[in-house]
């Protein structure tokens, strides 16, 4: 199979410069079957919610490049529940580098943006999504929409993406407090938002259609915090994709029916599970390696790791007002764990790491982020302080050109191997 | 003491509270504190803030929420006790954000006069208002990007053969005149108004006005600055090296002085080719009226790994050519690969009438009448070998470059590679070192591959683990050495960008007389490349050739 997808991948690799249209019809081959294989022959160790994942977050990339017209880009913290209350599907900077990646053709993306002149030292994510878009690989979307929450590339990025494409553009400018006057701020914004979206689709956004939204935002939002609750005496299989995965369900498809079955699915796989035995358990933070097959190997349905979770699929978690829709947007915007002072995320995981009975704690460093970067040796303090065991892991979550492995898999697992010694 | 970093903090508040603050913007010898409590890639300057206040920890700072990296620094020094101010400073200019950052700017400043234990001046803040910058007003170089620190700033300003304008996001701050009134709602309304529609920073979501900057026809030359791990620059400078015709050179700086030797080098290459180029760097030698007869000029390149000697007679005819190894000392490898040169031809020195070095040792050539850098000696030598080449590939030890010609074989544009040895004669040095042969044999080896490898690491060292991987998985030597050819042609045709390169290509430096690098490149760019027979000696042909213009100008 490894070989089968290398030449998939060099074949998209040689196409993109020369003919992307060609590279974009072999993506949307690839994907389409990839999508079916995951469907109707998906690995065995997984469970039916992460099976079910696999196939949402396929047909969530697939969508925006077979009907770019019902597609708008976003960062990934662009609250989505307007669009899918208006019918467009979001398509979003680290899903998509993250499935380019495992198409093994990142590399020609990546080499595109910087010979364009992005910055090596920016983030890989947001280079393969520049790369996909400025090659002409990836079809134009119907606008593009970003907030300036955690991540400054965010505003460099989509600022270039809008003028590439020529495409209207919405930014939400989310600010570091948090006070009521922020909030109307927000609010004030979700407003203009909705005119934007109503003046750029040509169409009224339906109350009745978002009152559903929130709905169903709401009903995983209590499922998943039910999952939670499970998972702090349990033991349930995980991989690194699989935590990659959900991060489509906890953001952009936040609030679709598609994301409501997940997270029934996925307490009714907790609740199914083991109860804890002894096993090292780890709580992740920020995105993950999944590409890598040096840390699969250690981390990936390893009986003896339990991969709890990545911080970013708990980053928020509130209800929101259906009869205040635009005010509570704005205050789940403003109570994101990466936004105002590091604490409030080193705070977010501590209280995640004792719900969830944590041994220790990765800080993957993702090639790029800054915000990330920045905090990681002040968080290991206050971790470590805390009693939780932090590594700090330099990495790159999707450009195997940007990695040392041999000293990624030694730091990782000598932290296991310490963590296992206090067992 | 209050130190503050960014055009939009509230200064003329402080001044209201009686306190002159300053704008810290200097580099820092070392980052070795800062290395030790913040991660090293985040920007330089964040880390050079760090370094300088864990050094000098008293003062207070003022900083706004610029960028993720200045937040953390926020975190990082008030973790450590000191006292760090944050005024959240919107990212949008428009009615909503004006009023957020007033009341922001309002409470600021009841905690600043809780802190101080001052009381706000109305009459202060309003004097200290009315502030604007001077009207451009002649030829000018304008300095853009992210902000420069001081010491290099003033290097700049040295160098340059015209008055040069810091307009990068330090730069040309402009608060007008307070309105007459003592209503603070209505002052700090104002205020708010003025700070926030100042030429944005990249780091502001709507940035048009930034062309305001460019639009002066007084700028006749654009040094544009970003810094290391602070990325917003790199998207003003892509848009405008593809939609200006201005001379613009880019610069990469990170706060420390480290780099700044090769900066300069870069900066006098980018200044000797403006068009408006001063009389400053023309140096007037003595008439000689034996120049009218037969005459010899030289031409010296001091390179990092080797040095090279051309001499010319007066018909333009190159009569003899050395290259030897730079030692220890460059003055004395200079004069070796001189009187190499020399005795080729059985010339005495003072038939020697004119004499230009190049290349990073230039300046220690003391027998040379005057110095260039390699940039332009290398496009004026290459324009010599062939007046249709367009676009050198210069490869040398310890850097690469592409090199822009116009159609008179000036330069156009240059790119260099940074500090990073990917793509240079020292990277196949290590390579070769890693796979046990020599450079002549790693030049050949891979003209006959069967399998296609990827070298996919960036960094030299992660590339020669990766290497050693290779060998030990029991790949081909061919195929590797193939990969590497790869990899280095990537990497110096990213160096141009896809728009910095034209057909009519010359490769030139040490590694052009790698045949297996060379085809790598053909194969990439689709395109011949002319090698000259001796493609090292280039920049020393050109040195002489500039001799030879400067005779022919007194002449």
């Amino acid at each position: 199979m490894g070989t089968v997808v290398e030449k998939f991948g060099e074949m998209v690799r040689k196409n993109v410069e020369k003919n992307p249209l060609r590279a974009l019809e072999l993506l949307r081959a690839g994907y389409f079957i990839s999508g079916k294989q995951m469907k109707y022959m998906p690995k065995h160790q997984l469970l039916p919610h992460q099976k079910y994942a696999a196939v949402v977050s396929n047909r969530a990339i697939r969508a925006p490049l077979t009907s770019p017209d019902h597609s708008a880009v976003v960062s990934v913290f662009t609250p989505c529940e307007l669009l899918h209350a208006m019918g467009i599907m979001p398509q979003f900077t680290e899903g998509l580098a993250c499935y380019i990646n495992g198409a093994k053709a990142e590399s020609a993306f990546i080499r595109f943006a910087e010979n364009a002149g992005i910055p090596q030292t920016y983030c890989s994510y947001h280079k393969i999504l520049i790369g996909a878009a400025l090659s002409g690989v990836l079809p134009k979307p119907r606008f593009v929409v970003n907030t300036t929450l955690a991540c400054d590339a965010n505003n460099g990025t989509f600022r270039l993406l809008a003028d590439i494409w020529k495409v209207p553009h919405f930014t939400l400018d989310i600010p570091y407090r948090s006070s009521d006057r922020e909030v109307s701020y927000v609010a004030e914004q979700m407003r203009e938002f909705v005119l934007f979206l109503e003046e750029t689709l040509s169409q009224k956004l339906s109350e009745k259609m978002l009152r559903n939204v929130i709905r169903r935002e709401n009903r995983s939002i209590r499922l998943y915090q039910e999952f939670f609750n499970e998972l702090s005496q349990k033991v349930l299989p995980n991989d690194m994709t699989s935590e990659m995965y959900k991060i489509f369900l906890t953001h952009v498809l936040l609030g679709t029916g598609e994301a409501e079955h997940y997270f029934e699915l996925l307490v009714d796989d907790a609740q199914k599970s083991e109860p804890s035995n002894n096993e090292i358990r780890i709580l992740w933070v920020h995105s993950l390696p999944f590409w890598q097959r040096s840390m699969k190997n250690i981390i990936n349905f390893n009986p003896r790791v339990q991969l709890l979770c990545c911080d970013l699929n708990f980053d928020v978690m509130v209800e929101l007002n259906e009869e205040n829709p635009y005010e509570s947007i704005a205050k789940k915007l403003l109570s994101h764990s990466l936004g105002g002072e590091n604490t409030r995320r080193t705070d977010r995981i501590l209280e995640m790491a004792k719900l969830l009975h944590a041994d220790g704690i990765v800080y993957f460093c993702h090639w790029g982020c800054k915000h990330t970067l920045g905090g990681a040796n002040a968080a290991k303090c206050i971790l470590e302080d805390a009693g939780f065991p932090t590594l700090i892991l330099d990495g790159d979550g999707c450009d195997r050109g940007n990695v040392n492995d041999g000293q990624m898999s030694t730091r990782m697992q000598a932290f296991l191997e310490i963590l296992e010694a206090k067992k | 003491m209050i130190e503050y970093i960014c055009k939009y903090t509230p200064v003329e508040i402080l001044k209201g509270f009686g306190v002159e603050p300053m704008s810290w913007n200097c580099s820092v010898d070392n980052l070795d504190q800062a290395d030790k409590i913040i991660h090293r890639n985040i920007c330089a300057f964040s880390r050079a803030l760090i370094e300088h206040r864990v050094r000098e920890p008293e003062n207070v700072l003022i900083l706004t929420n610029c960028c993720d990296s200045i937040r953390r620094v926020r975190d990082v020094l008030a973790s450590r006790g000191q006292t760090v101010f944050i005024l959240d400073l919107p990212h949008r200019d428009d009615q909503c954000s004006r009023r957020l950052y007033k009341k922001e700017l309002l409470r600021f400043i009841d905690e600043f006069s809780a802190y101080s234990g001052r009381k706000f001046d109305l009459t202060c803040f309003k004097a200290a208002c009315g502030k604007l910058p001077l009207p451009i007003s002649g030829p000018t170089v304008a300095l853009l990007g992210a902000r420069i620190n001081n010491r290099l700033l003033d290097r700049i300003q040295k160098l340059s053969p015209l008055p040069v304008i810091n307009l990068t996001c330090t730069g040309n701050r402009r608060i007008g005149i307070a309105p007459q009134t003592d209503d603070i709602e209505k002052l700090m309304d104002w205020y708010a108004s003025e700070l926030l529609s100042q030429i944005p920073c990249m780091r502001m979501t709507e940035i048009a006005s930034r062309q305001e900057l460019i639009n002066d026809p007084n700028i006749c030359g654009i040094i544009y600055n970003t810094i290391s791990f602070c990325d917003y620059y790199g998207f003003e400078y892509k848009m405008l090296r593809e939609k200006f015709s201005l001379p613009m050179l880019k610069i990469e700086t990170d706060y420390t002085g480290q780099g700044d030797a090769q900066l300069e080098n870069r900066m006098s290459a980018f200044f000797e080719n403006l068009n408006v180029l001063s009389k400053r760097n023309t140096c007037s030698y003595p008439k000689n009226e034996n120049y009218s007869k037969k005459f010899y000029i030289a031409g010296i390149d001091s390179g990092s790994t080797s040095t090279e000697a051309v001499i010319l007679d007066s018909e333009h005819n190159i009569v003899s050519s050395a290259v030897v190894p730079t030692g220890v000392s460059v003055p004395d490898s200079a004069k070796k690969a001189f009187k190499v040169a020399l005795q080729k031809v059985s010339l005495s020195e003072e038939r020697i009438v004119r004499t230009v070095s190049t290349g990073y040792g230039r300046t220690a050539v003391t027998f040379g009448n005057r110095d260039i850098t390699e940039i332009t000696c290398h496009g004026k030598g290459a324009y010599f070998l062939n007046p249709a080449i367009r676009t050198v590939i210069d490869m040398g030890g310890q850097d690469s470059k592409i090199i822009r010609l116009n159609s008179d074989g000036s330069v156009k544009d240059f790119a260099m590679n940074d500090k990073c040895a990917a793509g240079t004669g020292r990277f196949l040095e290590m390579m070769a070192q890693s796979l046990g042969i020599t450079l002549e044999e790693i030049s050949l080896c891979g003209l006959k591959w069967d399998e296609e490898i990827t070298i996919s690491s960036m960094c030299s060292v992660f590339a020669q683990s990766e290497v050693v991987s290779l060998i030990a998985s029991g790949k081909k030597l061919s195929d590797i050495v193939h990969g590497l050819n790869v990899s280095v042609a990537s990497k110096v045709i990213a160096l141009g960008g896809r728009t910095g390169a034209e057909p009519g290509y010359m490769m030139t430096g040490g590694v052009a007389k790698n045949i297996g690098v060379v085809r790598a490149i053909e194969e990439k760019l689709g395109v011949t490349i002319y090698v000259p027979k001796e493609p090292e000696i280039c920049g020393a042909l050109g040195a002489a050739l500039i001799a030879m213009e400067d005779i022919m100008n007194e002449s």
